[in-house]
């Protein structure tokens, strides 16, 4: 009776939280609501010391030994950046729709589910994991796969056998008895060691399946799912849908694609991966998982059928969700391909969505980015290892050369600006403008050229190479009767001008590849494009003057070494008023015990109070976004933290000199506003000691000048210090980093020195700047 | 002495040019002040054929204070005064002056070192003045001097019928006054906001006195000689080499 009021419960919560649909035509990306968990609070030395109290209370003699404390130790860190990263969701819909599925599947089991948290990941990747402490984690890439509520439950049930088993630390101590050459493996190979160790880890994974089997055959849901959640397991790499691609939206009237940018037929998705060698893979193949999860299904005495116990469309609704995530995410990973057909395969139940569009659009403006700076290669798997569909798309985007792409992407920025007024589809539109003029050397002219002669061979019945070539303007012979007297300049230019139409036609007459200077030909008349390209045009001068003059300081030396002194004298002076300092880190580390996790976090906590002093000193008015500090009540910061994080951590990605605005940047315009500045800043330290190297040699040399030999043995003897503290500032309006500094100190993080250099990284920073004209 | 004020009003200029420019300082205090010890080993008196053993036991040390006050230029450079001042015990050797044997009365006679100095201090690259890593050139002048009652130094003589004969001599003030430069590498390390510990390890190199007897040792002196050439020697021996630790105070 119990049980069902709580069912009941349970789908009338998920009813009334599942009720609104987003507005999938505007998506907004997921944000955190509520009170902060207090996973996210606690201090991970707090964590790692109760953690340690915990296992000494159950183990026996009240011991713990030094691997477990190691364990728990790294494992509390590294949970704990995980969440603080803004890449765990908490009080979404999408994370409350887990967790009432794993409310439904611990029904009988509230003491465990109350030592249970389940979050969702912002990750593309199709994976769940549980840690020691209790916390599950599922990526929005494995939600946005899932066929029904019953696999979900099955890798809720999956997760939980792992915790309840302890998997994570008995998996890590087996592997330090393995690799530290304990007891029985005392003499394998290193191969043998490793073979070793994944056989211990497949057979916990498919313990983990055999109990979450059994654990789902007592929920209701459809036992069979934990089988067909193997398959979606198996293809989880292919996009959401199979559907074939056609260009329509990269095209116009006016332009076509070729036919050699397609593949004829594109690879069959092979169904026979699922039993490849797993002698060194940490979890066993698809087709063990499914031998064993099929002999437990027939030993099952009772087994619910339902596919959707809560509720069917909130399962959809939430898939759609993380489909909609999954497609930004791969943006924000650089992954542009996948996530062009991907938002393809999604437009083509939700054609309206401007979401899509400007992913689509993004996608687009990323790879002619790279493509345009020659660098493709870093942001696109190679075609051939594709399966399916999306192979068409992976086939089309290599194939197609820099200024193919960057027109394309042009156009279809240029469409979808028309449309949408955002700043940032404007910039991107402007950008790949500018390159197309710049780098590709594309003029309106010659789209103009192109397009005349488009619309000539269109008028005349045959389009072939003959008639393109008769519509040469015929030149005067001077030695045709002694008509006509043409100069040898005349001859000249005339002789250029023919060579110059010889080459549009020789273009339309040869493969097309300048197909792309069409790519604007049905609106050419239009006032906007012809101001989007004189823009283009202008800027592009302006951009080619600046870097010839560049260059000519570049090769005088007294110029450079003007600058360097002026540079080391003042500094820079930015004149900004406002900086906002994202979760500042702090590192210490020691040559032969590696990161000092605990003193660390202390520091970390002290740099971020230092950071506050300086600024006060300096008079910049500042925020610092530091996760350690945040209380339950800040919600909205660690939104905004992760916001940012993911455009840092793009722009990071992304070379300096492709000058790439990032995708995120539309979501950080609200923040710019919120913050009233600009500017957004990544500062920390890392420092670490190790033994000084050339000790012999010192205590040697100080024997011949003994009065020198107690502070040589002193000095050798004391371990060497280095210390980085680095400063990366950036402009979220243009993507372009303001402030670059790295200092390196050969000596500990002494605050006296941290505090001269931040403070004086600030006061560069709030220097107005001086200009000498204006004063002379 | 003309020279020398030419030389400081012409680094005034130099440095009044540069206190327009916009420097950060410490959390920006520009100003600082400072104490410091400064010591080092010496050999009182040195003889290459002295052996290891005996050369160790004759190791001394030698002290000296300095007051100073610095102010941050620009980002990397420092301009400062000093003032060293300390007392030091000279040992003065027997030796034939004027055809006789002179013996001091006392071998080691208290001398007194009063500096003033104008040093620069050059901060290494990763360093931002007035903390840090640094490089200090210094240039000064030097009075060294014995301290004696009545301002005599009194010696013993032998006359030419082997008497030891008692007979003083008037400290030349002026002629015990020359200049150094000096070269140091040292760190200032911030203690909170307002404090600092200054560590450093440099050399002295003077000049003044009977330098060129101090050369030529095998030269028969002048009584006058003789001394300068002792003060001298003192004062390269107590100074050469140093290494000082002091505290500082950030002011403004």
């Amino acid at each position: 009776m119990k049980k069902n009021t709580f069912l009941l419960l349970l789908i009338l919560v998920s009813v009334r939280m599942f009720a609104q649909q987003p507005d999938f035509n505007n998506y907004q990306p997921l944000k955190c609501s509520g009170a902060i968990p207090d996973d996210f609070l606690r201090l991970s030395q707090d964590k790692y010391k109760s953690d340690v109290k915990a296992e000494a209370q159950n183990s026996k003699n009240h011991n713990v030994s030094s691997d477990k404390e190691d364990f728990l130790l790294a494992t509390n860190y590294i949970i704990d950046q995980l969440l603080l990263s803004g890449k765990v969701l908490f009080g979404d819909t999408v994370t409350n729709y887990v967790n009432l599925v794993a409310d439904r599947v611990l029904v009988e089991q509230p003491e465990l589910r109350s030592k249970l948290r389940f979050y969702c990941l912002k990750s593309s990747e199709a994976n769940a994991f549980s840690t020691n402490q209790g916390i599950i984690f599922i990526t929005l890439g494995l939600i946005a796969q899932l066929e029904n509520e019953a696999q979900l439950a099955f890798v809720i049930s999956h997760e939980v056998a792992h915790y309840e088993r302890r998997h994570t630390m008995e998996g890590y101590l087996k592997q330090q008895e393995i690799f530290a050459d304990k007891n029985s493996y005392k003499y394998n190979t290193y191969d043998d060691q490793i073979r070793t160790a994944s056989t211990y880890s497949k057979e916990m994974e498919l313990e983990a399946d055999s109990l979450g089997l059994l654990r789902l055959s007592k929920t209701g849901y459809a036992c069979d799912e934990s089988v067909a959640s193997l398959f979606v397991l198996q293809f989880s790499e292919l996009p959401f849908n199979e559907i074939v691609y056609h260009p329509y939206s990269l095209q116009n009237p006016v332009m076509q694609l070729p036919k050699d940018l397609f593949l004829d037929t594109v690879k069959q998705i092979n169904f026979e991966n699922d039993n490849d060698d797993d002698s060194y893979a940490t979890h066993p193949n698809i087709a063990k998982r499914r031998k064993r999860l099929e002999a437990i299904l027939g030993g099952l005495a009772e087994c619910g059928t339902e596919k959707f116990v809560l509720n069917e469309p909130a399962f959809y609704m939430i898939r759609k969700i993380s489909r909609f995530e999954t497609v930004r995410i791969m943006l924000n990973a650089r992954n542009y391909c996948a996530a062009y057909y991907n938002s393809y395969v999604l437009l083509d139940e939700d054609s309206t969505s401007d979401y899509l569009k400007i992913c689509t659009a993004k996608a687009l403006y990323g790879m002619a980015k790279y493509k345009n700076h020659y660098s493709f290669g870093d942001v696109s798997e190679y075609y051939n290892k594709k399966e399916g569909q999306q192979q068409q798309v992976y086939f089309l985007f290599s194939k197609l050369t820099a200024p193919q792409l960057n027109m394309i992407a042009l156009r279809y920025l240029y469409n979808l600006s028309l449309v949408n007024a955002s700043p940032v589809i404007a910039a991107m539109r402007d950008d790949l403008a500018e390159e197309a003029v710049r780098l590709n050397e594309i003029t309106f002219p010659d789209m103009q050229k192109t397009y005349a002669l488009y619309l000539e061979a269109k008028n005349t019945p045959d389009t072939a190479a003959p008639e393109l070539v008769k519509a040469e303007p015929k030149v005067a012979d001077p030695n045709e009767n002694g008509k006509a007297f043409v100069s040898k300049y005349d001859k000249l230019r005339q002789e250029k001008k023919k060579l110059e139409q010889q080459q549009v036609i020789e273009t339309k007459k040869s493969d097309g590849s300048k197909f792309y200077l069409l790519a604007f030909g049905d609106v050419m008349d239009k006032a906007d494009v012809k101001e989007l390209f004189a823009k283009a045009e202008s800027k592009s001068a302006t951009r080619l003057a600046q870097e010839k003059t560049e260059k000519e300081s570049e090769d005088s030396d007294k110029a450079i070494r003007r600058e360097e002194k002026e540079m080391r004298k003042h500094g820079k002076s930015l004149g900004i008023d406002t900086v906002i300092y994202v979760d500042p880190f702090y590192y210490l580390a020691d040559d032969r015990k590696g990161l000092k996790l605990v003193k660390s976090e202390t520091e970390q906590l002290e740099f971020s109070a230092q950071i506050n002093e300086n600024a006060y000193y300096a008079n910049l008015s500042i925020k610092v976004l530091n996760p350690k500090t945040f209380t339950a009540s800040d919600v909205e910061q660690y939104n905004d933290l992760a916001v940012v994080n993911d455009w840092m951590g793009e722009r990071l990605d992304h070379d300096d000199e492709l000058e790439m605005l990032p995708i995120e940047t539309d979501r950080m315009q609200p923040l710019t506003e919120k913050y009233n500045t600009n500017y957004f800043c990544y500062t920390g330290i890392y420092s670490y000691k190790e033994k000084r190297s050339n000790r012999g040699g010192i205590i040697f040399f100080s024997v011949f000048v003994y009065p020198l030999l107690p502070v040589a043995l002193v000095y050798a003897f004391t371990p060497e210090h280095h210390t980085y503290f680095y400063t990366l500032m950036y402009n979220v309006q243009t993507g372009k980093p303001e402030l670059i500094q790295t200092v390196y100190l050969k000596s500990k993080a002494k605050k006296g020195f941290i505090n001269s250099i931040m403070y004086d990284t600030m006061l560069q920073i709030k220097r107005e700047k001086k200009d000498k004209k204006s004063a002379k | 002495m003309k020279k020398i004020i030419l030389l400081q009003l012409l680094l005034f200029c130099f440095a009044a040019e540069h206190l327009s420019a916009q420097v950060p300082g410490y959390r920006g205090k520009r100003f600082s002040a400072g104490y410091n010890a400064s010591s080092f080993f010496y050999f009182p008196n040195f003889n290459l054929e002295q052996g290891v053993g005996d050369l160790i036991f004759s190791t001394r040390l030698s002290y000296k204070t300095e007051l100073y006050a610095n102010y941050a230029l620009s980002r990397k450079v420092n301009i400062g005064f000093s003032y060293y001042n300390g007392k030091q015990k000279t040992y003065f050797k027997p030796q034939y002056v004027d055809f006789y044997e002179v013996i001091p009365k006392k071998e080691f006679v208290l001398c007194k070192i009063d500096a003033f100095e104008l040093h620069f201090k050059f901060f290494r690259n990763d360093f931002v003045a007035p903390v840090g890593l640094y490089y200090q050139f210094s240039f000064g002048m030097v009075k060294y001097s014995a301290i004696l009652p009545g301002d005599t130094l009194a010696l013993y003589s032998n006359d030419q019928g082997n008497t030891l004969q008692q007979f003083t001599v008037h400290k030349p003030f002026e002629r015990y006054t020359c200049f150094k430069i000096g070269y140091h590498v040292g760190k200032t390390n911030p203690i909170g906001n307002n404090f600092f510990i200054n560590t450093a390890i440099g050399i002295n190199i003077f000049t003044g006195g009977d330098y060129q007897g101090v050369l030529s040792q095998s030269d028969r002196s002048s009584v006058n000689n003789y001394l300068l050439k002792n003060f001298n020697k003192g004062l390269l021996s107590h100074n050469l080499l140093e290494i000082k630790l002091g505290l500082g105070w950030l002011a403004f």
